[in-house]
């Protein structure tokens, strides 16, 4: 072996060999690791299916700590780490996010944002159906144990968005306590296009709302519940996204929070059709996060639906 | 044996090469979506915004009030069809886009939307 070596060595420098022989041997060290376990969607034991509906969002920032002291200050949350560059957030005890850390590539500008991941009951199908519409894969599918498959595409306007069938089924159909997710919104440049995109796919039903401010607003619903918005990109606004709303009780509070804790304010509170206000935030690293306040009078209890099993309370937000 | 030594040494250094490049390149449009190991999530938009997002007052982006499907909305009605858009082509079951230049104004998806107005959020507490 010794002598192999020297001979080894007329051909590449001895610090080359070690990278060659560290790089063939990363790949195994990566399989060696224990499977990504990120948390189940759903934990009620009964497996329940909700196509359409926001079921988990993922946010890439480039600084993992930094960005749980935010939302922990903004929301109450707490983090448990999956791995050193990821975390689940949970509020009372409930996964309700992850948050990924990536170093932004040098040189180049990339937008921190929160992924927002729309459930399917085959992710196979929906994926053809979304290739067919125009879409573009941009991850392909990938299984973890406990959570299904997912994958990732930006939709014909090019807003990135992500599906999961999830293998535990879907969340139920609840009101969102304070500091978890309650809305999103499609922000693009062809509401009508992406409506029929979204329909397509997940299998919608599409609602135009009346309008006063020059743009289209439509509702996307499935099980007779509103799953989200697509609205006509604001003025100035050239890059279509998604954008995820977290419930809050009061969201002049919450801005002032989020200036506190290093975020900024994209919208001043105003009061939305519903009644409540709402307002847009950035976090320290630039992702946007809806600020949506729910009333006790727009939260009308549904007869129809079952309770939630309840679950000990922690935090919450402003 | 110097001489089965050269082509072995060359070719995992290529390979060498090729799996470093492998890991490096991403399919371009910000991000790949996996973060370490291989977990697909997480993803950079390719490009940013800056200062106020300008928009608040009348740009209305949450969904209808009610805290469900039927508080004060009418629930679609089954098949849809709904009302028919004033002077446009419907949208979805096959309907064209485009046609004079609007995709049917500010109505008419139709395929199971529009009898009596927009469901609303789930409204049952835990």
């Amino acid at each position: 072996m010794r002598v192999q070596f020297v001979h080894l060595e007329r051909w590449m420098p001895r610090g080359l060999g070690v990278a060659v022989i560290c790089c063939l041997l990363a790949p195994a060290a990566a399989f060696a690791q224990p499977p990504f376990e990120v948390p189940a969607i759903s934990a009620s034991g009964t497996v329940e299916r909700h196509p359409g509906k926001v079921i988990w969002v993922d946010l890439v920032t480039p600084d993992l700590a930094g960005a749980e002291h935010f939302y922990s200050g903004m929301f109450g949350w707490t983090f448990q780490q999956i791995r050193p560059e990821y975390a689940v957030a949970l509020l009372g005890g409930r996964p309700l996010g992850g948050i990924v850390q990536r170093p932004i590539p040098t040189g180049q500008k990339r937008q921190p944002g929160w992924l927002t991941f729309i459930a399917v009951s085959d992710l196979e199908a929906a994926s053809k159906l979304a290739l067919a519409h125009g879409a573009k894969n941009l991850a392909p599918p990938k299984t973890y144990p406990r959570r299904g498959s997912q994958a990732v595409f930006a939709d014909p306007e090019g807003a990135a968005f992500a599906m999961l069938s999830s293998s535990t089924g879907d969340s139920g159909d609840y009101l969102s306590t304070p500091g978890e997710w309650i809305w999103s919104s499609l922000l693009t440049s062809d509401t009508a296009k992406s409506a029929d995109f979204y329909k397509a796919v997940f299998g919608y039903e599409v609602y135009d709302l009346p309008s006063d401010d020059g743009a289209q607003h439509v509702i996307l619903a499935s099980d007779d519940y509103a799953r989200a918005g697509i609205h006509t990109l604001p003025p100035g606004h050239v890059h279509p996204r998604w954008l995820n709303f977290v419930r809050v009780i009061d969201t002049q509070q919450a801005t002032a929070q989020a200036v506190a804790l290093g975020g900024r304010v994209l919208v001043e509170p105003y009061v939305d059709r519903h009644g409540g206000h709402v307002a847009v935030i950035a976090d320290p690293y630039g992702a946007p996060v809806g600020l949506m306040e729910w009333t006790a009078a727009d939260a009308q209890a549904d007869p129809a639906l079952p309770p939630r099993p309840s679950t000990p309370q922690s935090g919450g937000a402003p | 044996m110097s001489g089965l030594r050269a082509p072995f040494a060359a070719a995992a250094l290529l390979g060498a090469l090729g799996l470093l490049s492998s890991c490096a390149v991403g399919p371009g449009y910000g991000d790949s979506g996996y973060a370490g190991v291989g977990y697909v999530g997480g993803y950079y938009d390719p490009c940013c915004y800056s200062g106020s997002w300008g928009w608040g007052g009348h740009y209305h982006v949450g969904p209808p009030p009610g805290g469900g499907p039927h508080s004060g909305y009418g629930h679609a009605p089954p098949g849809g069809g709904g009302h028919p858009p004033p002077g446009g082509p419907e949208h979805g079951g096959g309907g064209e886009h485009g046609s004079g230049g609007e995709h049917g104004g500010s109505s008419g998806h139709g395929g199971g939307g529009h009898g009596g107005g927009a469901p609303s959020i789930p409204g049952h507490p835990r």
